[in-house]
């Protein structure tokens, strides 16, 4: 038996469902020892709020930073943004956490996003014009696809303690991807911008800058052996895996090519602590916000520009990844992601204080569409109305455009009666899900977190 | 899902950097840096090492006046990479390397910088881009080449040689002529030595040549009126003319494989630059800049000559001598 409690916060939604807040309240609730980073990159976006007005956005450090003593332990296979690292850190410094890199473990596996992944990311996305997929623009989905391609070019965070190495790394990655490209942009809009990367990728003397750059990372947060990262997770107490993403931006689970090159399952944690030698049982919860959000493009059936009232003060609209949207609560999503997220123990709520303020939320029960995606949907035989949607194969990603496809167009049809308060929500909820929803949050910080159930 | 906040403004400050980048800013140098002044210089060891125990000693004397400084700064934006990369393609296993920077000691303030014999790509660029790249030059036409065969003759000191006798290298970059001897005067002033006479530049050459293959680069093809037979005097078919200075590094280090016979011959280099991504009109300027020296390495050379060599068997007489005969 050991005495090692691991739990994962897995988001059940595109993002956005309150991962910072939930794993702040947990870290202190649970005297939490280690934050684990399992999946995605710098693209998170994980707001935290403290009681005294302090707020930060974490994007590679573990949401658990505010509380002191919390390691953050970015896992392979975590894509790693060091210089973005080091930006991150001196924003946190000025929310008065000064000690954030001597409490990081990179695992040396972690593969590292390079300027040049960034710039051609963004150089794909700009060529799609209208088309573009609401991608973060930090190249992690680029380093993900050129370590496929490019197995052997692919940088690894153990790589940057070694310049000679990590410089053919780069020179060869930055020729790879330069022949990809030609000088005019696609989308003929997008040419300045798109000029703009291209000169990354022309830039000889990049790659020497920025290794210059990462060796301060470097010579605070060296590598990490398989054996720190193992005795890590041994340690006893509680382990949180703080999921990057959601499971509808899932690389092989969200609507294709909406997503993420994240892997955003009970999966993905089990395979890093058996990777550790860690066999314990994984409490895997589930996150959700009370309503619907959608950040960049993609499908949100139930968009409503009626809700853009409602206040996010951590989302703005624009940048690289373009619009907020918001919309109302949908059980076809909800059930859908439940189904391939696998089993879970139980979920988190966020922004349960939305009913005190918005009376028109209502459920989305089915949707209204044609029958021209019907293998990929089932029907409700009396209404006629698709009241689920199905997962493919493993690994169809054409399943999943098609999914994708069916909810751009699906006409979203609600519930008769609107949400009534947070209660009667929970309760839906509940019933929809057969899980016990354990807590709920009503404001931004972890003093408005209430517990719904007795905690295990 | 996030916003990517900070790996915007990480972005951000590196394409900034990118702007405002220049030579000047990569040789941030503003005069000799202390530990390159060769002044009461005893000895530059390239030793082996457990983790480098079949070390060779590779010099790089680089031509930093004028125009020249665009070898320096592609060696320190660009190529090092490449031709640490190259020479380990070719299976040379431990380079050690040592970048000197050649000016005019008649007219520079810094015509001698000296850095140490290193392993990582990391250390050699730190030398490298410590060097002062005055980008002045004296108009005489000459620059104090001389001093670098000194220098690597009196002042280094390799287990290639000591141990092994096998010789290093020494590359020099340059577009001038060499003055006719290494002054007295300037080497008791540059490094304290204390000389009877000036030594005549053959002599210092042929010093080097003991323990060194000698090789001087000159850049493009435009530059080798100036001084290439000059120095074909001196080197013979030591002299490489390139036909562009950004192939210095792929030269260097083919001309190590070829003479170390870890390449066979040129069609076993075309093979290896192709290998490591060099673009194919680079590979071909690289072998027409090679293909005298490779030449004289390959012992079948001579049948591939235009004009048959006295005592090579003719030819098998053509179908055409056949009717006619």
């Amino acid at each position: 038996m050991s005495s090692t409690r691991l739990v994962s916060l897995l988001g059940l939604g595109f993002g956005d469902c309150g991962k910072g807040l939930f794993t702040d309240y947990l870290c202190r609730h649970w005297g939490a020892h280690t934050v684990v980073r399992f999946n995605g990159g710098a693209q998170a976006g994980h707001n935290v709020v403290l009681p005294d007005g302090r707020h930060h956005t974490f994007a590679q450090f573990g949401a658990g930073s505010f509380v002191p003593g919390v390691v953050t332990l970015l896992a392979y296979p975590v894509i790693v943004h060091p210089t973005a690292l080091l930006v991150e850190d001196a924003w946190l410094r000025r929310a008065g956490v000064d000690d954030a890199l001597a409490r990081i473990l990179i695992d040396g596996r972690c593969r590292v996003t390079t300027p040049f992944h960034q710039a051609a990311g963004r150089m794909r996305e700009l060529q799609r014009g209208m088309a573009a997929h609401g991608s973060c623009g930090v190249g992690v989905g680029e380093t993900a696809g050129h370590g496929i391609d490019h197995p052997e070019q692919i940088l690894r965070y153990a790589d940057l303690v070694r310049p000679a190495v990590a410089l053919a790394k780069l020179e060869l990655m930055r020729r790879t991807l330069r022949a990809g490209f030609g000088q005019a942009c696609a989308e003929p809009a997008n040419q300045t911008a798109y000029d703009a990367e291209l000169a990354v990728l022309d830039d000889t003397s990049m790659a020497t800058r920025w290794l210059a750059r990462t060796a301060e990372l470097i010579r605070q947060a060296p590598p990490a052996s398989h054996a720190q990262v193992a005795q890590r997770l041994h340690l006893p107490g509680c382990v949180l895996f703080e999921g990057a993403q959601g499971v509808l931006l899932d690389e092989w689970r969200g609507f294709h090519p909406h997503t993420t090159w994240s892997s955003i399952h009970p999966g993905s944690v089990q395979a890093v602590a058996t990777d550790a030698g860690q066999h314990a049982r994984i409490e895997h919860l589930g996150i959700l916000r009370s309503y619907m959000t959608r950040h960049g493009n993609g499908p949100l059936p139930t968009c409503d520009a009626l809700l853009e009232h409602l206040p996010e003060p951590h989302n703005a609209s624009g940048g690289w990844q373009g619009r907020f949207r918001r919309g109302h609560p949908d059980a076809l999503l909800l059930r859908y992601a439940l189904q391939v997220a696998g089993p879970l123990d139980g979920l988190l709520v966020s922004h349960l204080d939305v009913f005190g303020r918005e009376r028109a939320l209502r459920w989305c029960t089915g949707y209204e569409a044609d029958a021209t995606a019907d293998d990929v949907c089932a029907r409700d035989p009396d209404s006629g109305r698709i009241c689920a949607i199905l997962p493919g194969a493993p690994h169809d990603l054409a399943h999943q455009e098609r999914l994708g496809h069916l909810l751009a167009r699906a006409t979203p049809h609600y519930a008769g009666e609107p949400i009534a308060d947070a209660a009667s929500f929970v309760a839906q909820l509940e019933a929809l899900s057969g899980l016990p929803v354990l807590l709920g949050s009503h404001g931004p910080t972890h003093e408005a977190v209430r517990k719904l159930r007795l905690l295990p | 899902m996030g916003q990517g906040n900070y790996s915007q403004a990480a972005h951000a400050a590196l394409v900034a950097d990118r702007a405002s980048a220049s030579r000047t800013e990569v040789f941030t140098q503003r005069g000799c840096h202390p530990l390159m002044n060769p002044k009461g210089l005893k000895v530059r060891e390239s030793r082996d090492s457990d983790d480098h125990p079949n070390s060779l000693g590779i010099v790089f004397a680089l031509d930093v006046t004028g125009s020249m400084g665009d070898i320096p700064q592609s060696l320190a934006t660009r190529e090092l990479p490449t031709f640490m990369a190259l020479l380990n393609a070719v299976g040379v296993a431990d380079p050690q390397l040592l970048f000197m920077a050649i000016g005019d000691a008649t007219s520079d303030q810094a015509p001698l910088q000296v850095g140490q014999f290193e392993s990582t790509a990391e250390l050699m660029d730190q030398w490298l881009t410590w060097s002062y790249l005055e980008g002045g030059g004296g108009g005489s036409g000459e620059e104090s080449y001389e001093l670098a065969f000194y220098m690597v003759a009196q002042h280094t000191d390799m287990d290639c040689w000591v141990k092994r006798r096998k010789k290093g290298y020494l590359f020099i970059t340059g577009d001038e002529l060499p003055y006719p001897a290494v002054s007295r005067h300037q080497i008791g002033s540059l490094v304290g030595d204390t000389l009877d006479a000036d030594v005549p530049i053959a002599e210092a050459i042929a010093a080097a040549a003991e323990t060194y293959h000698v090789f001087f680069l000159i850049p493009d093809l435009g530059r080798r009126g100036r001084c290439e037979k000059r120095w074909r005097d001196l080197l013979g078919d030591h002299v490489i003319c390139m036909e562009e200075p950004g192939d210095a590094c792929a030269v260097a280090a083919a001309i190590v494989g070829l003479t170390e016979h870890a390449i066979a011959d040129i069609d076993a280099l075309v093979a290896t630059l192709d290998a490591n991504t060099i673009a194919p009109q680079r590979v071909s300027a690289i072998v027409r800049a090679l293909r005298p020296y490779a030449d004289l390495l390959d012992p079948n050379a001579a049948t591939r000559m235009h004009v048959p060599a006295a005592g090579t068997p003719a030819a098998p007489s053509a179908w055409w001598k056949r009717m006619f005969a």
